[in-house]
């Protein structure tokens, strides 16, 4: 038996793939068939495997420090699940309060907010697993307690996510940056003037791609531009 | 229609009674309004305290007299509770506020009703005369009416008459006397101090030599009209009955209460799902009835020795299916301390607090909307079942100048029930510092600024800041501001 004749039956009968048979990546289709959250910075979209953030998978955000503008990141594809979608967007234990005019003003609709907040680790995976699993929620926001996150968590969120078919965004410190992790998409971000400076650490078929430089199209309202 | 016949029951010392609940012994104790004595107990009345004397008096003749201030509303939720007593024995109850009831027993006096074994025939013969009604039905109905009052903590006087009123009028003249006279000559002696009439027109007829109902009712009525308005003409129509009284009768809430006691004690909490989930099949078959779906449940497990445990479940929407409530019950048995001794279970309830009629299923033109609330639905069930109310929840926007007055949390099962319209674009940070952390202003670069907030004149939260826009150190774009006595705040991170 020939080598490819085993590699043809591997791809067929395991969930082994081939990156140049991904959606967007599929050869004929331009990659603007894609089922992916458009980021709403075209330069971001360009390097992402569904040209935008996963509609159902999960994503880290790995932050030098917190505040950096990494809500400003995600606003501009919560306010686009906010016109396309009537499910929830969920935030399982934001650091500090997400500012409702703020909020508002970026487009997202209040009336889809969920905030949890648990008391324990333990409640935190809980809370973020079900609402990732259940299928109510278009994007699920977490920040769970670092030190006691494990692999297995992850891959719990990851599989749960895809199973929902949400969006899930873990927000991370920078110091995960070299810890395995489940999730389809990595990204690590860091200050700019104006903007973002981000680093794809990990994406699904394709290299990592450093320094993408992002610039908030109104850093003045803290409002991006919504199409 | 046939002749109605009315039972009223008369509670004079309600709101006193309402406070002394579960006390056995039996000290002086009165109710206050206004700093005056308006209910005594039978132990302040022998010790010599008087209906409206100062409770400073009250407090001199015994100084160890408790007291109690009137709670209106508390007295209407034991009359409330007292007429569903009463719904035992007719469907017709009407509360006459603020201290008696109506029964309108005509229907229910042949009903076979136990007789108190001690009371004679006589005053049944009487009775019978009296109102053309069947032997010991009436005295039936009052003996058990008053022991089931009694279980409630309340002692009653009560009286029949054809009229509302009159039985009213009846059972207040003979509270505290004793046995109830109930034939129209009672009514004809009754002092019209027992009435409903305003205590201006009592004044104007007792210096006219005129105290009781029968010599109000000799006097010719438009003579009597046009010296007391026809508010009192009127009130004498429907005390005797030429004038129809119609009265509101009070409709019992329904409400699901079942209880599997069992044979065996049972261990653990798992143990307590099997009785749980036969409930729970009960209480759908009912609501399959009624059409109804329940929005909160209570849970009682009860051990052999020792207290129950009771535990709520809530959701977000009136729900019908067992398994999505026994999962949700799980959840919320799961965090739920079991008293003392509970680790042997003999019995389990369930009961239904609150149930809603169930929407139409709306179904739009994808069918999309109804699904998507529903599985909202849920996971805010479960999750608050988990996690409790104040961990889950929802924002809102409050029209507030003060940067942090205009937001608040919002009910999570009022999610999908509010709609937002968004606003013009504001120059606020997405996230927010609540409260603001002071800081050193040097470590910031600022950029912009400054706006001035300054509001809140009308209550205490008086604020008079200029907000910039900063960089920090680490390149965080910050939402600072400067008080009053140039302190530095950082309040949020525009992030």
């Amino acid at each position: 038996m020939s080598d490819v004749n085993v590699l043809d039956k591997l791809c067929a009968g395991s969930g082994l793939w081939r990156a140049r048979e991904l959606p967007g990546h599929r050869p004929g289709s331009k990659g603007s068939g894609s089922d992916g959250i458009g980021t709403g910075f075209p330069a971001l979209d360009a390097e992402l495997v569904d040209h935008g953030w996963p509609s159902a998978g999960l994503t880290e955000l790995l932050c030098a420090v917190p505040g950096i503008g990494e809500l400003r990141l995600v606003s501009p594809a919560l306010s686009l699940l906010c016109t396309t979608e009537d499910r929830l967007i969920t935030w399982v234990a934001p650091p500090f309060v997400p500012y409702a005019p703020a909020l508002q003003a970026a487009g997202i609709d209040l009336a889809k907010v969920l905030l949890v907040h648990p008391d324990s680790h333990g409640e935190a995976l809980w809370a973020l697993e079900q609402a990732l699993r259940t299928g109510a929620c278009c994007a699920v926001l977490g920040w769970l307690s670092e030190s006691r996150l494990k692999f297995a968590e992850l891959r719990r969120l990851q599989f749960a996510a895809r199973q929902g078919g949400a969006w899930g965004s873990l927000f991370r410190p920078q110091d995960a940056l070299g810890d395995p992790s489940a999730a389809e998409l990595r990204l690590h971000l860091q200050p700019r003037h104006g903007g973002l400076l981000v680093d794809i650490v990990k994406r699904r078929s394709g290299w990592p791609v450093p320094g993408i430089e992002l610039t908030f199209d109104n850093p003045e309202s803290g409002v991006a531009e919504r199409v | 229609m046939k002749e109605m016949l009315w039972l009223a029951a008369y509670f004079p010392l309600l709101g006193l009674e309402g406070h002394l609940l579960g006390s056995r012994c039996r000290t002086p104790a009165v109710l206050v309004a206004d700093n005056r004595v308006v209910q005594a107990n039978k132990e302040a009345r022998l010790a010599g305290i008087e209906i409206g004397s100062t409770l400073a008096t009250a407090h001199t003749i015994l100084p160890e007299l408790a007291h109690f201030s009137r709670d209106p509303a508390a007295e209407q939720r034991r009359l409330e509770l007292l007429g569903h007593a009463g719904y035992h024995f007719t469907p017709r109850v009407s509360l006459a506020p603020p201290d008696a009831m109506l029964l309108e027993v005509r229907g229910s006096l042949r009903l076979p009703w136990k007789t108190h074994p001690l009371r004679g025939d006589a005053d049944d013969r009487k009775r019978s005369a009296c109102f053309d009604v069947p032997c010991s039905g009436l005295t039936a109905i009052m003996d058990e009416l008053a022991a089931r009052c009694r279980r409630l903590g309340h002692e009653g006087s009560m009286a029949a008459a054809a009229t509302p009123l009159a039985a009213l009028v009846l059972a207040r003249s003979a509270a505290g006397v004793g046995t109830p006279r109930d034939d129209v000559d009672a009514l004809r002696h009754a002092a019209l101090v027992h009435t409903d009439l305003p205590a201006k027109d009592l004044e104007r007829l007792a210096n006219m030599g005129i105290t009781r109902i029968g010599e109000l009712h000799k006097l010719p009525a438009w003579e009597l009209g046009k010296r007391f308005g026809p508010a009192l003409v009127d009130y004498l129509a429907r005390l005797t009955g030429q004038k129809a009284d119609p009265r509101e009768y009070i409709e019992p809430p329904e409400t699901f209460r079942s209880s599997v006691h069992l044979l065996e004690p049972i261990r653990g909490k798992g143990a307590l799902l099997l009785p749980m989930r036969r409930l729970l099949a009960e209480l759908v078959r009912w609501l399959a009835k009624r059409q109804l779906g329940v929005s909160a449940l209570t849970w009682a497990v009860e051990p052999l020795s020792g207290q129950p445990t009771e535990f709520g479940v809530e959701f977000a929407e009136p729900r019908t299916d067992d398994k999505a409530l026994l999962a949700l019950s799980k959840l919320k048995l799961e965090s739920a301390t079991l008293h003392e001794g509970a680790e042997e279970v003999m019995s389990v309830s369930l009961k239904a607090d609150s149930t809603a009629p169930l929407a139409p299923a709306a179904v739009d033109l994808f069918a999309m909307s109804r699904r998507t609330s529903a599985s909202s639905a849920e996971l805010v069930d479960s999750l608050t079942a988990k996690l409790g109310h104040d961990a889950v929840r929802g924002l809102r926007i409050v029209d507030d100048h003060r940067p942090e007055h205009a937001w608040s949390f919002e009910r999570a099962t009022n999610l999908h029930r509010s709609t937002s319209e968004p606003r013009t674009a504001i120059h606020r940070p997405l996230w927010l510092f609540d409260p603001p952390k002071p800081v050193d202003a040097r470590l910031f670069e600022l950029l912009s600024g400054p706006e001035r907030i300054e509001t809140g004149w009308w209550d205490t939260a008086q604020q008079h800041r200029d907000y910039y826009t900063a960089v920090s150190g680490d390149g965080v774009q910050c939402w600072l501001y400067r008080d009053h006595d140039e302190r530095w705040y950082l309040h949020g991170y525009f992030s």
